[in-house]
């Protein structure tokens, strides 16, 4: 019974190819080997009474977390393999839900991220401490990038959406790729419920591996989360609007909301304006202007051109350090 | 010692001839065996019967030889089946049986009472991976049957927001606008 070819495919032990490996085989290697280089960059966070993860960011003791999770805890520690540290905070950045804390650790081993991003439909691995235990690890494929979702009243975008079934301590939990590179951290989970009972958590979101390095770059920089703020929330333009303006083909992004005393009120932009210039150039993506105005470590005086009514309007405005409300 | 090396001893020590350690053993013996209490009992009538048919102390081993030689025709030995074994090992068997299926009503009672109640089955939370195997449309008036044994992990109750921290997802905003 034991030797019924189905048994030993699932044990992966089925000799293809005249006693070739199988893949099934190769993909378990593969799988594990990951693992096993991710595990050394995985620490257990726990906030007073809050367990969950994060990610050596570098080898002096710093580490990547979810920031909800350290928000109001007095004592924080940090697990790494078998030795335990008192952390820092050192800071926060609120639009990412990226935190910096520092333990007094040396020769630690970073992560190592991927500058490729990722794409839908390609696999990860998660590694964190699910339930408390230490490198649990699943593999997922990618749902989807660019997600925007609300958790307690806060919205957090470009994240990336996993099919793994990320459990409570998964937060802040490596997102790898195939090579071992991170591709993201647990953030949260969505949870298929039933009546008022939750049953288990459903595609789980993780902060892309970019913003991860860009909240952690400036934190560590700074000593505090320092990133460009324009106060306004905007939309990409439709080709059959951009048609009725008479604008390029991929210019333009209309405004959706602009938010009280930031520096897009003081401009004069309202709702449904159409902004096509910023700083002299183009407005052609909107990914692309987000990082250019995140990217501002200092208030900067730029040259906004919109579309009120289908007339060309000029705004100088100075882009703000955003006040991570 | 059980009863037969005892009874070999009872005719030397009621003569007065059994060696110390066979008789603080003979004399443990009787204190719990009554059969054997009442063979030593005969063992001694006989011995005061036949000293009073004669003057004078017995030589030394008198006793020993006089009484095992008589001792089987007093006192037959019960005939050993040598496939006694047999009926040994099936009283074994059935004491074992009968522990094992208390065992198992003790863990089949344990188990109901730690089920979850009707209605609430759907909701129960996998706990470290582990979730009790049962019908997927259970009838509360039957006994629950599972496939396998719950182990028994000593695992905190599961919060999706407890301990263990996971924040939820309260929704998926609409549209695709960003903030700057």
């Amino acid at each position: 019974m034991f030797c019924h070819p189905a048994i030993l495919l699932i044990l992966g032990l089925y000799p293809w190819q005249g006693g070739e490996e199988s893949t099934l085989r190769k993909l378990e290697k593969e799988i594990s080997a990951v693992v096993e280089k991710v595990r050394p960059s995985v620490v257990k966070v726990q906030a007073d009474e809050l367990m969950f993860s994060g990610v050596i960011y570098t080898k002096d003791g710093h580490v990547v977390t979810d920031a909800s999770g350290i928000d109001h805890a007095v004592e924080i520690k940090v697990t790494v393999g078998e030795r335990s540290y008192v952390a820092d905070r050192v800071d926060a950045d609120r639009r990412t839900g990226i935190a910096v804390i520092k333990i007094g650790a040396k020769e630690l081993m970073p992560a190592t991220f991927s500058v490729d991003g990722c794409k839908t439909g390609t696999s990860a691995i998660v590694v964190g401490n699910a339930l408390g235990m230490p490198s649990c690890s699943s593999v997922c494929t990618i749902g989807g990038i660019g997600r925007s979702i609300l958790v307690r009243g806060r919205k957090y975008e470009n994240m990336i959406q996993m099919t793994a079934a990320v459990l409570p301590g998964d937060c802040g939990a490596f997102v790898a790729d195939s090579a071992g590179k991170l591709l993201g951290m647990v953030h949260s989970a969505t949870s298929v419920e039933a009546g008022d009972e939750k049953i288990v958590p459903a595609p789980g979101f993780a902060v892309p591996a970019a913003w991860v390095k860009f909240s952690a770059d400036r934190i560590i920089k700074h000593g505090r989360m320092v990133r460009g703020w324009l106060g306004a929330s905007l939309l990409p333009l439709s080709d059959a609007v951009r048609s009725q303006l008479g604008l390029e083909a991929g210019v333009g992004a209309e405004v959706a909301r602009v938010e009280n005393d930031s520096p897009a009120r003081k401009a004069g932009l309202a709702a449904r304006d159409i902004i096509v210039s910023y700083d002299g150039q183009a407005v052609r993506d909107l990914d692309a202007l987000q990082w250019k105005i995140a990217g501002v470590e200092e208030p900067t005086k730029v040259k906004i051109v919109f579309l009120r009514n289908r007339e060309a309007r000029d705004a100088e405005t100075q882009i703000e350090l955003d006040p991570q409300k | 010692m059980g009863c037969e090396e005892i009874r070999d001893q009872l005719a030397l020590y009621a003569g007065g001839e059994a060696y110390d350690n066979d008789r603080v053993a003979v004399e443990a013996h009787v204190a719990v065996c009554a059969a054997c209490a009442r063979e030593l009992d005969a063992y001694r009538e006989a011995r005061a019967n036949l000293a009073s048919l004669r003057e004078g102390a017995a030589p030394p081993g008198t006793f020993k030889s006089l009484w095992t030689g008589v001792r089987s025709d007093l006192f037959p030995r019960k005939v050993v089946d040598r496939s006694s074994w047999l009926d040994a090992s099936l009283r074994y068997a059935a004491v074992t049986m009968v522990g094992i299926a208390i065992g198992v009503l003790i863990h089949v009672a344990e188990r109901r009472e730690a089920a979850p109640a009707p209605g609430n089955v759907a909701a129960t939370v996998p706990i470290n991976g582990f979730s009790p195997v049962q019908p997927a449309t259970h009838n509360p008036s039957q006994p629950r049957l599972f496939l396998r044994p719950q182990p028994r992990v000593s695992a905190p109750q599961v919060e999706l927001d407890g301990n263990y921290y996971l924040p939820r997802v309260e929704s998926l905003p609409a549209g695709a606008a960003k903030d700057f």
